[in-house]
C-alpha cells in the first residue's frame, strides 16, 4: 500500500521539480533538531533530518509550498515558502518550544544519588526554582531543614546547627565562602553548574570535618554541540558565559564566564551625603569560571576547573561610631580565593571507575579598622580520590564498593590585631573593652580523610555501611567515624530509609593556637540519627505528588565555648580563651510536599525542630538559631511565554539573650551589657513573601528573557537583630531588607 | 572571626538604623561621666586618688550613696563581669553620701575621691609582656540614689613594670572658631577641643607572640550637655562638633556642657561649662 502511494506521488509530480536543502533547528537555541519529519504541502513530500538537523527534499514543485513539521514538545510548524526562494540555498527551519522556562536543557546523565541524605537540584530546577532568582544555593534554602541565618547574612542553617557547621564546596573542594557579600548571589556563575547538593543529617562519608552538612556545587562540561553564550544585566550586577567546542572533532570544549557587581557606584551618591561616611571603595565583587573539558581517550575524561571571587568593601568613618568610640578611621574587608582544579576520571572497566582531582589556590580575608585588623592567608591542596567498583551484580544481590581520599594540605597565615571578642548568648561586648590581642601566626595544617562506602543491595533492602578515618594534623587527632544507613523498598514509589554516624569537626585553626585560644582543645563530635519516608505518587498512581518525611536527631559533644579563665600555661597564667565544655542537642521533623504538572508547580517545606545547647555551670538553653517552625511554600505558573512564581518564608524568631543593665566602662566611654537568662526571649516570627514574573521573546537565534524579581512584597519589617541604649536601658529592633525589587534582561544563544 | 565581623557589621548598622533611643551625651539621668586617677598607669605599691565625676540633672538634688571597692582586674577585657567577689584581697574603699552636686543647679560636679594603693602582689604569676604592659587594678564605684535606682561605673589602674608609664591628656580649651569658648552661643556653633601638645603620647607594647610593637594614643573628646543638642557624640583631635543651643532658655534656667577628653588608655581629663 505504501508502496502504491508512492508511486502514486510521482507519477503526480509535475515536468518542473526543484530540489530543496535544509537544515531544521530549535528556535532561539540554534540546537539542530535531527529524526524529525520535515513535510512539504501539498506535494505531500516528506524528509527525515539527520543528527545535524539537515534534510534533502527532492521535486518539489514549482511554485509556492508550505512546510509543515510536527514534534512532540514543540510548536507545530506551518511555514509558507516558494521553490524560487528555497531553492537558491539551504533553508534554515527554526522550531519553537513549547516553553523555555529554564536554560536549555542538557541531559548528562541522570545523577544517581548514593544515599538519601544527599538532596540534589540540577540545573534546570535551581534555575527555575521561584524564590531564589536561578541561584543554586538560595535555592537550596528551599528545603525542609534548611535556613538562612539572618537577611544579610549568606550562611547556610542545616536542621538547628550553627552556620560555622555548615562546608561549602565546588566539586568537592572546600571554599571559603559560597556566597558573595550579604547574601546577594552564590559564587559561580549559575549556568556553569551541573547540579548542587545539600548534604543534612546522617550524610556519607566521603564528606567530614562537618558537624552539620554540605552544600556543594559541581561544575558541568562545556557543550559541544556548537558555540553558546549568555549575558544578563540586572540592577546589582552583569555577567557574561560563553562556551563551545574547541576542535572539530569536540573532544576539547572550553567554557569561559565572569561576572561583576556594581551595587556600591548605586549607593556611593547616596552614602557620599554623609559628613561622617565615606565610601572610599563600594562594595562589589567579581567572580570568574574557567571550565576546560577533554575527552583524552574513550575511558578517560580530563577536566580543569577555575575559579576565581572577591569581594571587596572599604569606608571611612571620619569621626568615632557612636556606639563604640573604637570603631573610627578606615574600614575594608576583602575577601578573595581562586581555585584550579584539574580532575580525571578513568573508567578501567565496565565494573571500575575511577576519579581523581586536586584544588590548589589561594585564599584571603582582610578586615581591617585602623588598630583593629585580621588578615589571612592560606595557600593549599586539596585532594580528592575514589575507586569505585561493583563487585556483585546479580538479580538479588548487588554490590557496589567505594574507597576513596579526602586530603589537605595548608599553610596559613594569621596577622591580627583583636580585641578579644565575648558575644556571649550572642551579645557582644563593646569592642573597646576587650584586651587586644596582636599576633603573626604562620603554620601548617595537614588534614587526612580515608573513606569507605559500600552499598549491598538485597532485594528490596540496600545495607550501606560505610566508615570514615579522620586525621587532623594541627591538633594531633586521629578519629573514626561509623557512618551506617540503610534503605528499604517497602512497595513501588514508597522507601524507607535510615541513616547516622559520628562527625567530627576540628576546632578553627586560630581557636587552638597557643598564642589567641587554647592549644588543648580537640574537635567537636555530633551523632546523628535519622529515619524517613519518601513516597512517589508519579510511580504508582499518576498523580504528580512526591512526599517526603523524616525524624532527625544530632547529639553534640566537645562544642567549643569562650572562656574568661586565667590558667596556668608553661609556667605563666595566661588566659584560657576556649574550652571544649558545650554540650547541645537537636531534633525534628521535616516534610516536603511537591505537586509537578506543568503549567503548575507547588511545593510545600515543613520542618519542626529542637535545638538546644548547655555548658557547665550553663543550664539547658535553646540555640541562637532554635528555629521551631519553617515553613516554605513556593508555586509558579507558566502560561506561553509568561511565568508567574512566588515564595512565602515563615520561621519562628530566633531567640535572643535580653540585657538587663549595663554597667559603664570609664576607660573606654562605653557600657558593659550584664546579660539576662541565655536565649530567653524570641524575636518575632519572620514572614516573607516574595514574587516573581518571567517573559521570554524567543527569536530564531536567540532568546531573550527580562524578570521583575520583588522580594519581600508586603514589606514587613522582620526583626533580625536587637540595639539598645547607651546604657542598656532601653531597647529596640533592627529590621531586615525592606521591599526590593530588581528588574533584569538575559540575551542566550 | 565570623562572629566579629558580624558584629561590627551589626554595630555599624546600628548606627545608620533610625531609632528613638536615647542620646548617649543628653545629661538628664544618673551618670558618671569620667573616673580621673591621679595617675592611670603606675608601680606597684602606688597610692593613686580617683574622683569621680557624678551627674544627676533629672535627679533634682535626690541623695546620692556611693561604694566603692578595688581589686585585680577579673578579666573584663576577656570577658568576665567587672566584681571583686573572686579576690580575697579586695580592697574596700569605703562608702557614703555624695554631697555637692547642685553646683549651678545642674548636679552634677565632683564626688568624694577614692584613695587607692595598688598591692604589691599585684603582678605576681604574671609573664614578662603582662608586666611590661601592665595589669589592670580596678576601681569598681557604685551609685544608689534615693529611690534605689544603682549605676555601676569602674575604671583601670594600669600596674606595670615598665618605666615610661602613662599620664592623663590635658584637656586645655574648646575653641569656637578661633575664639575660646567662654559663653553659650546664640547660634549654632562649631566646636573643637584642643589638648596640650604631648597629651597624645606614643608607647610601646610586647604582643602576644614576644614582638614589641609603637603605637600613638587617639585622644577622643566626648560631648556631654544638659541643654540643646551636639551633632556628634565624639570627635577625634582636629574634629568639630557643631552645638545647636536652646531656644526655649528661661530665666534661672541653665545650661551644662562637659567635654572629657580619653587616651584610651586609663587617661582621662575634662572641662565643664556652666551657661
Amino acid at each position: 500500500m505504501k508502496k502504491f502511494l508512492l508511486l502514486a506521488l510521482l507519477a503526480a509530480a509535475p515536468a518542473h521539480a526543484a530540489d530543496l536543502k535544509g537544515v531544521l533547528k530549535e528556535r532561539g537555541t540554534r540546537k539542530p533538531l535531527g529524526g524529525v519529519n520535515i513535510y512539504v504541502l501539498p506535494d505531500k513530500i516528506k524528509a527525515v533530518s539527520d543528527p545535524e538537523g539537515r534534510f534533502e527534499i527532492k521535486g518539489v514543485a514549482d511554485g509556492d509550498f508550505q512546510w509543515v513539521v510536527v514534534l512532540t514538545g514543540y510548536e507545530r510548524l506551518e511555514r509558507k515558502d516558494s521553490t524560487a526562494i528555497a531553492s537558491q540555498g539551504e533553508v534554515e527551519l527554526f522550531l519553537e518550544r513549547s516553553t523555555y522556562f529554564g536554560y536549555e536543557t542538557t541531559v548528562y546523565g541522570k545523577q544517581k544519588k548514593r544515599d538519601a541524605q544527599t538532596k540534589s537540584l540540577s540545573r534546570e530546577q535551581f534555575a527555575t526554582l521561584p524564590g531564589s532568582g536561578g541561584d543554586p544555593v538560595k535555592a537550596v534554602q528551599n528545603f525542609a531543614g534548611v535556613n538562612r541565618a539572618a537577611s544579610f547574612d549568606a550562611q547556610v542553617l542545616i536542621q538547628g546547627s550553627g552556620p560555622q557547621d555548615t562546608r561549602y564546596t565546588v566539586d568537592g573542594h572546600e571554599v571559603p565562602v559560597i556566597f558573595h557579600f550579604g547574601g546577594l548571589s552564590s559564587v559561580i556563575f549559575p549556568e556553569a553548574l551541573d547540579r548542587v547538593d545539600y548534604l543534612s543529617a546522617g550524610y556519607g562519608p566521603e564528606f567530614g570535618r562537618a558537624m552539620g552538612g554540605l552544600v556543594g556545587v559541581w561544575t558541568r562540561p562545556p557543550q559541544t554541540d556548537r558555540y553558546h553564550g549568555l549575558g544578563y544585566i540586572d540592577i546589582f550586577n552583569a555577567g557574561l558565559l560563553v562556551e563551545g567546542p574547541l576542535t572539530e572533532s569536540k573532544n576539547h570544549s572550553l567554557l569561559l564566564s565572569a561576572r561583576k557587581s556594581y551595587i556600591g557606584e548605586v549607593l556611593r551618591p547616596i552614602l557620599d551625603d554623609n559628613d561622617d561616611f565615606n565610601l572610599t571603595v563600594a562594595p562589589g565583587f567579581a567572580d570568574l569560571t574557567g571550565i576546560y573539558q577533554a575527552k583524552v581517550t574513550p575511558r578517560d575524561d580530563f577536566r580543569v576547573v577555575t575559579l576565581a571571587s572577591e569581594d571587596t568593601l572599604e569606608f571611612l568613618l571620619k569621626q568615632p561610631a557612636d556606639q563604640d568610640p573604637e570603631f573610627r578611621g578606615d574600614f575594608s574587608t576583602r575577601t578573595a580565593f581562586f581555585r584550579v582544579i584539574p580532575q580525571l576520571t578513568h573508567r578501567h572497566s565496565p565494573r571500575t571507575t575511577s576519579r581523581w582531582s586536586l584544588a590548589a589556590g589561594k585564599s584571603w580575608i582582610r578586615v581591617e579598622n585602623e588598630e583593629t585588623f585580621f588578615r589571612l592567608g592560606v595557600h593549599g591542596f586539596t585532594f580528592r580520590g575514589e575507586v569505585e567498583r561493583k563487585m556483585v551484580e546479580r538479580k538479588r544481590l548487588k554490590w557496589t564498593m567505594v574507597a576513596g581520599l579526602d586530603n589537605s594540605y595548608r599553610w596559613a597565615t594569621v596577622d591580627l590585631s583583636l580585641p578579644d571578642f565575648q558575644d556571649a548568648g550572642g551579645v557582644n561586648n563593646p569592642f573597646s573593652v576587650g584586651e587586644r590581642r596582636q599576633t603573626q601566626v604562620s603554620d601548617e595544617y595537614p588534614e587526612v580523610g580515608v573513606f569507605m562506602r559500600n552499598s549491598v543491595e538485597i532485594g528490596k533492602l540496600t545495607l550501606i555501611p560505610n566508615v570514615r578515618f579522620d586525621h587532623v594534623g594541627f591538633t594531633d587527632e586521629q578519629y573514626v567515624s561509623p557512618r551506617p544507613a540503610a534503605r528499604y523498598l517497602l512497595m513501588p514509589g514508597l522507601e524507607l530509609r535510615t541513616a547516622g554516624g559520628l562527625y567530627y569537626q576540628p576546632a578553627e585553626e586560630w581557636q587552638a593556637a597557643p598564642d589567641t585560644g587554647n592549644p588543648e582543645l580537640v574537635s567537636p563530635r555530633a551523632w546523628h540519627l535519622t529515619f524517613g519516608a519518601e513516597k512517589d505518587f508519579r510511580e504508582t498512581t499518576g498523580h504528580a505528588f512526591t512526599l517526603s518525611g523524616d525524624v532527625f536527631y544530632k547529639a553534640l559533644q566537645k562544642l567549643v565555648t569562650s572562656s574568661t579563665r586565667t590558667v596556668e600555661r608553661g609556667g605563666e597564667l595566661v588566659p584560657e580563651n576556649f574550652q571544649n565544655d558545650g554540650k547541645g542537642r537537636v531534633y525534628g521533623f521535616q516534610t516536603n510536599v511537591r505537586y509537578d504538572q506543568k503549567p503548575w508547580m507547588a511545593s510545600l517545606a515543613y520542618t519542626i525542630a529542637k535545638s538546644t545547647r548547655w555548658s557547665s555551670g550553663r543550664p539547658e538553653y535553646p540555640f541562637a538559631y532554635d528555629q521551631t517552625h519553617l515553613i516554605g511554600l513556593i508555586g509558579s505558573y507558566e502560561v506561553g511565554s509568561w511565568k508567574f512564581s512566588s515564595r512565602f518564608r515563615y520561621s519562628t524568631g530566633n531567640p535572643f539573650t535580653p540585657v538587663t543593665g549595663g554597667v559603664f566602662d570609664s576607660d573606654n566611654d562605653v557600657y558593659i551589657p550584664t546579660r539576662g537568662a541565655f536565649y530567653s526571649e524570641r524575636f518575632e516570627p519572620f514572614l516573607q513573601l516574595d514574587l516573581r514574573i518571567d517573559h521570554k521573546w524567543v527569536f530564531d537565534t536567540w532568546i531573550l528573557s527580562a524578570y521583575l524579581d520583588v522580594q519581600n512584597v508586603t514589606n514587613r519589617k522582620n526583626p533580625e537583630q536587637v540595639i539598645y541604649a547607651y546604657d542598656y536601658s532601653k531597647r529596640t529592633t533592627l529590621s531586615g531588607l525592606p521591599v526590593l525589587p530588581t528588574f533584569g534582561l538575559k540575551g542566550e544563544f | 572571626m565570623r562572629s566579629t565581623i558580624l558584629a561590627l557589621a551589626f554595630a555599624l548598622l546600628s548606627g545608620c538604623a533610625e531609632n528613638d533611643l536615647p542620646d548617649y551625651t543628653k545629661l538628664s539621668k544618673l551618670r558618671v561621666l569620667a573616673m580621673p586617677a591621679s595617675a592611670p598607669e603606675v608601680s606597684v605599691g602606688a597610692t593613686v586618688t580617683v574622683t569621680p565625676l557624678v551627674s544627676d540633672v533629672g535627679g533634682g538634688g535626690r541623695a546620692l550613696a556611693y561604694e566603692a571597692v578595688a581589686c585585680i582586674d577579673p578579666g573584663v577585657g576577656l570577658g568576665a563581669e567587672p566584681s571583686c567577689d573572686h579576690d580575697p584581697i579586695a580592697q574596700d574603699l569605703g562608702s557614703g553620701p555624695v554631697p555637692g552636686l547642685d553646683e549651678a543647679n545642674s548636679f552634677t560636679g565632683d564626688a568624694p575621691a577614692l584613695t587607692v594603693v595598688v598591692p604589691p602582689t599585684a603582678l605576681v604569676g604574671r609573664g614578662e609582656a603582662d608586666q611590661s604592659n601592665g595589669v589592670g587594678y580596678v576601681v569598681i564605684y557604685t551609685l544608689t540614689a534615693a529611690d534605689g535606682e544603682t549605676l555601676t561605673t569602674f575604671r583601670r589602674i594600669i600596674v606595670s613594670t615598665r618605666d615610661a608609664k602613662n599620664s592623663n591628656p590635658d584637656l586645655v580649651r574648646i575653641l569656637a572658631g578661633d575664639d575660646e569658648f567662654t559663653a553659650l552661643p546664640s547660634k549654632n556653633t562649631e566646636l573643637k577641643a584642643e589638648a596640650a601638645p604631648g597629651s597624645a603620647e606614643t608607647y610601646s607594647s610586647i604582643t602576644i607572640d614576644g614582638r614589641t610593637v609603637t603605637d600613638a594614643e587617639d585622644l577622643i573628646f566626648t560631648w556631654f550637655y544638659s541643654r540643646g543638642k551636639f551633632d556628634r557624640y565624639r570627635t577625634l583631635e582636629e574634629g568639630e562638633n557643631e552645638y545647636n543651643p536652646p531656644n526655649d532658655l528661661q530665666a534661672g534656667e541653665s545650661t551644662l556642657i562637659v567635654v572629657v577628653a580619653r587616651d584610651g588608655r586609663g587617661g582621662e581629663d575634662y572641662l565643664r561649662f556652666d551657661f
